[in-house]
């Protein structure tokens, strides 16, 4: 309703896209090496050489700085300072240039040209409005722009292309593997748990928990990805419209979720006190979480790549008997791969303290 | 020109005199006209109407909702509640009725009440049937109070505070900037200077609401900014009752107590002088009031629109102006329609509806149909 | 007895004197018409009058006492106050409407009851509106109103009464209607005050010798004196600023 769109437009979009793709790799010959098909099915001439990038939100930021850091010119938003010790100095410097195309759209033209991006790079929801905001980017600016699709399954695509635009095809093996590994790992150890074995989860959004996401939307997909059953999807085939939406506490009531994860510290603080959600299984059996968000979150937003741990620690919480992960060694793992800097045990350490964030 | 002279001749050759004398001469005798007041009959029928449709509506909404509970169960819950026992309810039916259902009811019917009572007060105040009770600006200054609170990533109770302070200070300013150049530059009327006022600061406090949901993180604030905008019920708690309920039951007891009064302020401002009001003062009285219950009801539920502007606007159409017959009413209805908004905006599906889709969504037809009836009526 | 007095009264706005030097008695059964050009302030002095506005200068007595030290609801029981063209904008009912007038004899959180009802019939039926009780407010003519309106006043039991352009915006019927109905106040003992444009109605209304025309002009001078002396078409001519001889070929 609010962001992104609806999984029936996001199916049609994957179709067209796929169905374009094939239209294009099967005339093949007739696309120069220059040329690069994007997500949305736009063919998009690559510059020669591509020194500078302009990523227009966080999704591609997260890509741009773990596969070809000294490429970035800039953040949508400048770094905060409790997120700036996880980065290097020189990343943490780079400008605010605000961001560009929909996703609140705070970037100047102006501000972008005079950085001289090579390239823009937009890591999201693909569909007809972005791709006709692509456009007009390019047509004013004259600056080729790429638009990824951002869902998490096809990260290692994500990660391919960009490393293909990028020519930094060496550099992104370390990451690709990772991923790639990750992914195997995950989806085959689930695929031995039984249905009725996985948690009953609810997303709780917003500071009354009140607000959650619905199947299918970028919110949920770290739920879906690991096979929990997400209770706001059973029976809302009626509602897939939205991303986000309310819920009446009534209706958690009638879900009773046995896990409960969130991104909101003042509802994780608030859960344990207010009546109402005692009565919640995820509450009384202390099997409620709060994501972290340093440097970026790792649940749901940014929507990216930085989810990579935000699936190991989900995983060690949801199947506490199957994943038995090293969050300390995956954490400086996947931070030194994405954020070029490994963590400090402190850095770790502060993470992992926060209440919420390992079981009670 | 004429003699008006003419027409004192009872022989007059103007027919129009002839014809209008029997009605309209100047009678000397004192005799008492009956008041028969045909209309006082509809009303109480109309009141009647009313209070069983709030009672009913009380009914279904405490046994409708996602969470199944039977009528049988839900008396067995009451009773079990008042005299003590047990019940043969689900687990959890009584934790649903009495602290997630119950509650919601009640704040849906009192913001309901309050809105609509506001409403009834400043359209009789601003001489305007069109005006709703955010015309002083409680609805945007509360809401900026909010949305700072969310940007803030304050608790829940602070937020509501922020909103709550937020509407009363933005009444505040606006009055206080209105009276300051009605009494500087004498003479001007002091209810449009008031809106005028409102008006400005009321686009003031809406541009820095758009900025700040310009600045909120596109992910996690805008989302909660734009639930609270839309208003919803979902998050009532006893605990926001308690803080609301007495506000605007407090508020209500002054818009109660000079519900005659208040009809002079639908006079011309002289007018009303003239005739010994000190209107100036009266309308600080119901201003303080209207505010009160306006951003008691905003800080707890965000902001429903439509209640507070149609229902007293409707009521008037029933059942006349006179202020003393249109606040009841305009209460018991509004409570009934925002209850009635509410329950099936929890019902119809898993996620919730907000009421401001379904106020007007659900009210429009009704009103329409109000208002074609008055003209039938009137012809 | 007068005891209405207006004692070389200023009016106007901070900045702006309207009028000055205005001094005028009042009292029981008399009738006086006010005249003068749009603008010359025959509303302002009304509103002087009423104690809505402060006076520039001068002082307006009730009773002997300045209006200043008195209380509104003490001037409103006094002096009564009809309007130009009141607005029916809320469906208030005709009762509804007379019934406002109690107000000033009502303390603040009460309600009328049977006897300021039955006050408010009876001053309905005194101008002949009594069938009209039930009926909207809105849905009357300009003429119907105009009488409702003085109704409302004589609901006051004020004394004084002071007429804002009663006849103004009236067919011509209406017209003769209010003009009598202010004819048998005085008659009753009620002192009229009215404005009007047309010097024909000031002669119908004040044509005792006890009642008095008051001129304003547009530059603010007053006069005042018996109704067939002001009205002489030479003041007249002088009063609104047109020659004489157009006036005679008016008449």
């Amino acid at each position: 309703m609010i962001f992104g769109k609806s999984r029936r437009q996001r199916r049609r979009f994957t179709v067209v896209s796929l169905v374009m793709a094939l239209c294009w790799s099967a005339a093949g010959s007739a696309v120069s090496a220059q040329t690069f098909i994007d997500d949305a099915g736009r063919r998009v001439e690559l510059p020669r050489k591509i020194e500078r990038v302009y990523a227009a939100g966080p999704p591609a930021s997260v890509l741009v700085m773990a596969i070809a850091p000294e490429k970035l010119i800039g953040w949508t938003r400048a770094m905060r300072p409790d997120e700036a010790p996880f980065l290097p100095p020189q990343l943490v410097k780079l400008p605010e240039l605000g961001r560009l195309t929909g996703r609140g759209n705070t970037a100047n033209v102006e501000v972008v040209l005079k950085a001289k991006p090579d390239i823009i790079i937009d890591i999201g929801s693909v569909n007809a409005n972005f791709a006709s905001l692509a456009d007009r980017v390019t047509q004013e600016t004259k600056i080729p722009y790429v638009l990824l699709d951002g869902r998490l399954d096809t990260l290692p695509l994500q990660i391919e292309k960009i490393a293909r635009i990028l020519g930094e095809g060496t550099r992104a093996r370390p990451l690709l593997d990772y991923v790639n590994a990750t992914f195997a790992d995950l989806k085959t150890r689930i695929a031995t748990i039984p249905i009725e074995q996985r948690p009953e989860a609810y997303y709780a959004r917003g500071n009354n928990g009140l607000t959650t996401g619905l199947p299918g939307s970028i919110n949920v997909e770290m739920l879906e990805f690991l096979g929990a059953k997400n209770v706001a999807g059973v029976g809302t085939g009626g509602v897939g419209i939205a991303n986000l939406a309310q819920v009446g506490f009534e209706q958690v009531v009638l879900w009773n979720p046995n896990f409960i994860v969130t991104n909101d510290p003042a509802f994780y603080r608030e859960v344990w006190t207010r009546a109402e959600w005692q009565t919640i299984r995820a509450v009384r059996n202390k099997r409620v979480f709060l994501s972290p968000n340093l440097p970026f979150g790792w649940f749901d937003y940014p929507p990216g790549a930085n989810r990579l741990i935000g699936l190991k620690w989900l995983a060690n919480l949801l199947y506490p008997e199957t994943f038995k992960f090293d969050l300390a060694k995956e954490i400086e793992n996947v931070y030194r791969l994405l954020y070029q800097q490994k963590p400090t045990r402190e850095q770790i350490g502060k993470i992992l303290g926060e209440p919420g964030v390992l079981p009670k | 020109m004429a003699n008006p002279a003419c027409c004192q001749n009872s022989a007059t050759p103007f027919p129009w005199c002839k014809t209008r004398s029997p009605t309209h001469s100047v009678s000397t005798s004192t005799s008492i006209p009956a008041i028969t007041n045909t209309g006082t009959a509809r009303v109480a029928a109309i009141h009647t109407l009313a209070i069983a449709m709030a009672v009913g509506m009380v009914l279904v909404a405490l046994s409708v909702g996602r969470f199944p509970i039977s009528i049988g169960e839900l008396f067995s819950l009451l009773g079990a509640k008042l005299y003590g026992g047990t019940t043969n309810a689900p687990e959890n039916a009584d934790l649903v009725l009495f602290s997630i259902r119950g509650p919601r009811i009640v704040a849906a019917f009192a913001v309901g009440a309050a809105l609509a009572a506001a409403g009834a007060a400043y359209q009789n105040l601003f001489r305007n049937p069109l005006v709703s009770p955010d015309i002083l600006g409680v609805s945007s200054g509360a809401a900026l109070g909010a949305v700072l609170g969310i940007m803030m990533a304050l608790p829940i109770v602070a937020i509501q505070g922020l909103a709550f302070i937020g509407g009363l200070a933005a009444v505040a300013a606006i009055y206080l900037i209105g009276n300051s150049l009605v009494s500087k530059h004498g003479g001007h009327d002091p209810v449009l200077t008031l809106v005028l006022a409102g008006v400005v600061i009321g686009s003031l406090l809406g541009s820095g609401i758009a900025l700040t949901k310009y600045l909120a993180d596109p992910y996690n604030q805008l989302p909660a900014i734009t639930y609270w905008l839309l208003g919803s019920f979902a998050s009532i708690t006893k605990s926001d009752l308690a803080v609301a309920l007495p506000i605007i039951i407090i508020a209500t007891v002054p818009l109660a107590a000079l519900r005659w009064r208040i009809n002079l302020l639908a006079l011309p401002d002289d007018e009303a002088r003239a005739l010994g009001q000190d209107t100036s003062r009266l309308r600080l009285t119901v201003i303080i009031a209207a505010t009160l219950m306006t951003a008691a009801s905003v800080a707890i539920c965000g902001i429903v629109g439509w209640v507070g502007l149609v229902v007293p606007h409707a009521v008037r159409l029933l059942v006349g102006a006179e202020f003393s017959r249109l606040l009841p009413l305009a209460m018991l209805i509004g409570g009934t329609f925002m209850l009635l908004v509410d329950t099936v905006g929890r019902s119809i599906a898993q996620i919730e509806v907000p009421p401001g889709v379904l106020t007007a969504a659900l009210g429009a037809p009704v009103f329409i149909w109000l208002m074609a009836a008055t003209f039938r009526r009137a012809r | 007895m007068t005891l209405l007095n207006v004692e070389r009264l200023s009016i106007g706005y901070p900045r702006r004197v309207i009028a000055s030097d205005i001094s005028l008695d009042v009292a029981a059964g008399q009738a006086i018409a006010i005249l003068g050009p749009n603008g010359s302030g025959k509303t302002t002095l009304f509103r002087t009058v009423l104690g809505l506005l402060a006076p520039r200068a001068g002082r307006v007595l009730l009773d002997g006492k300045s209006i200043t030290t008195l209380s509104a609801p003490e001037i409103a029981r006094q002096i009564a106050y009809v309007p130009q063209n009141s607005a029916g904008l809320f469906n208030f009912s005709v009762l509804e409407v007379v019934e406002m007038a109690r107000a000033p004899h009502l303390s603040w959180f009460s309600q009328p009851g049977a006897v300021d009802r039955a006050i408010a019939a009876v001053s309905l039926s005194q101008v002949g509106m009594g069938e009209f009780i039930d009926r909207e407010f809105s849905e009357l003519s300009g003429g119907e109103r105009q009488l409702v309106m003085i109704a409302r006043a004589l609901a006051s039991q004020a004394k004084y009464l002071l007429l804002d352009e009663p006849t103004a915006s009236l067919d011509f019927g209406n017209r003769l209607l209010v003009l009598e109905t202010l004819i048998k106040l005085k008659q009753r003992g009620m002192a009229v005050v009215f404005t009007t444009h047309d010097p024909d109605h000031a002669r119908r209304v004040c044509s005792e010798s006890r009642d008095q025309t008051l001129t304003i002009s547009r530059a603010g001078q007053v006069s005042i004196g018996p109704t067939a002396d002001a009205l002489q078409s030479k003041a007249l001519a002088a009063l609104y600023g047109i020659d004489q001889s157009v006036f005679s070929a008016q008449r």
